[in-house]
């Protein structure tokens, strides 16, 4: 199983729920690099992506005591705000519908609710990217454009040109195999 | 390749609910369904609570597609501009309390200890009445705060949008000095009257492990209120924002101990160091 959250970092996350705004900082320091790079991918604008980062670590410090460090990875959580944040401005931008299908609260309690494995609450990042290599192009790049855009089935199918049952498809069986993969690399 | 087909089961009313949800979860954990798919997995995940889990593991293995997304250092700007809008939201969620007629001196302002916590908070009633002592020792400790504003730009450029706000002329210096020999300073408060923002900065604190933490305590007529926890690099050093939620006139003193790495709600061990605040008569 891969290390799960380093010890300084539950320290600055203990320090955080304690309103200490130098811990804020230096989680910042730590993490800015990573949720920038999210929100730009996402937005792919300076100026938008910059004010996501500054939301995503005001959410940070407003949800800290909702994050576990027994049930989910620090980075896991904080990108998952990133990418939420991001898509949220996203769709505002575009003056489209909220994205309504998973709240955040959904979303952060999906990740950390238990798995039937426990090292599955704690996927090794390195492992995955190697493992969605292996899916075909066409899966990966409909997952992508759910997960990095924040479009629904039919936007995504508008978006390709290709049949609603095809994209759902692709999503569903995309998903499946790399759970397939994953258990298997776990065996 | 292997797929969740496998998982079927034979067709019950049961099971083909849980057949539509095995479908329709990869889609709903990564943002793809419809509100009105996503209502109805809510409504399967009732008559399948064991598929549960599967939410997990689909959004765990998502965020893998997150994993090999760049980092971008932002602008400077970014951070100043994150760290000046907590503070502004901070200073509106506990705005400072009107300002209490100021007592003339420390020491005819009693300080009452709090119910239910007689074990530690004689030493900090001792404690307050003691830094009136720090006092005469304050001469040469008065000469260096000087240069601390200077020595913090130096050492901590990443607070320099902090230094500005506290770079006033009214800005109070309040030495703490070691509780064991009350000559040996410890750390220093640079505390702005106008608009209630402080910080502290130490150099001479050791590093503490992990499983402790310094807690900064601001010392009033209701006892010790926390002002954050906070630890030192390993040459002693630490600068710490903080922002009181009344004014300065409402406390006496500040100290800090030891306490558990999360922090407590009150001293747990005596102070290891202490200063006294001015007064405004």
């Amino acid at each position: 199983m891969p290390d799960a959250t380093p010890p300084e970092e539950i320290a600055l996350m203990r320090r955080i729920c304690a309103r200490d705004q130098s811990a804020l900082a230096a989680l910042y320091d730590q993490y800015a690099g990573i949720v920038y790079g999210i929100t730009m991918r996402v937005l792919q604008n300076t100026t938008l992506a910059e004010e996501a980062t500054q939301d995503t670590f005001m959410k940070i410090w407003k949800r800290a005591e909702d994050w576990d460090a027994e049930r989910g990875k620090l980075v896991t959580w904080v990108l998952t705000i990133a990418r939420y944040t991001a898509i949220d401005r996203l769709r505002k931008e575009q003056r489209q519908s909220p994205w309504t299908a998973i709240g955040l609260d959904d979303l952060l309690n999906a990740l950390s609710s238990s798995g039937p494995v426990d090292s599955e609450r704690f996927f090794d990042a390195q492992v995955l990217q190697r493992l969605i290599r292996q899916l075909p192009d066409d899966r990966i790049k409909v997952i992508e454009l759910a997960f990095f855009r924040g479009m629904s089935h039919s936007e995504i199918a508008e978006f390709l040109q290709e049949p609603l049952g095809t994209v759902k498809s692709r999503i569903r069986q995309g998903l499946f195999d790399l759970k397939a993969l994953w258990l298997q690399s776990q065996e | 390749m292997m797929n969740d087909d496998q998982s079927r089961q034979p067709t019950t009313p049961h099971n083909a609910a849980c057949d539509e949800l095995r479908d329709l979860l990869p889609a709903y954990v990564i943002g793809a369904t419809t509100a009105e798919e996503a209502a109805r997995v809510h409504e399967l995940l009732a008559i399948c609570p064991e598929l549960e889990s599967d939410i997990a593991t689909y959004a765990g293995l998502s965020e893998g597609f997150a994993a090999d997304v760049q980092a971008i250092q932002p602008a400077a700007h970014v951070r100043g501009g994150l760290l000046a809008r907590l503070a502004e939201e901070e200073a509106a969620a506990y705005p400072a309390q009107p300002q209490a007629p100021a007592a003339p001196t420390l020491v005819t302002k009693a300080i009452k200890p709090k119910r239910g916590r007689r074990s530690s908070s004689w030493w900090w009633i001792a404690a307050a009445a003691a830094v009136v002592l720090l006092l005469a020792t304050n001469a040469l400790w008065l000469a260096r705060v000087g240069d601390v504003q200077s020595q913090l730009t130096t050492l901590q450029q990443e607070q320099q949008e902090l230094l500005t706000v506290l770079a006033d002329p009214d800005v109070a210096r309040i030495a703490l000095h070691s509780t064991a020999d009350q000559t040996t300073p410890l750390a220093t408060v640079l505390w702005n009257p106008h608009n209630n923002e402080a910080i502290l900065y130490t150099d001479a604190l050791p590093a503490l492990d992990s499983d402790h933490a310094y807690q900064l305590w601001v010392i009033g007529a209701q006892g010790p209120v926390s002002a954050g926890i906070f630890h030192t690099s390993a040459s002693g050093t630490s600068f710490h924002a903080f922002a009181p939620r009344e004014d300065m006139d409402a406390y006496q003193a500040v100290g800090i101990s030891v306490e558990p790495a999360s922090g407590s709600d009150q001293p747990t061990t005596n102070p290891l160091a202490l200063g006294e605040l001015p007064t405004t008569t």
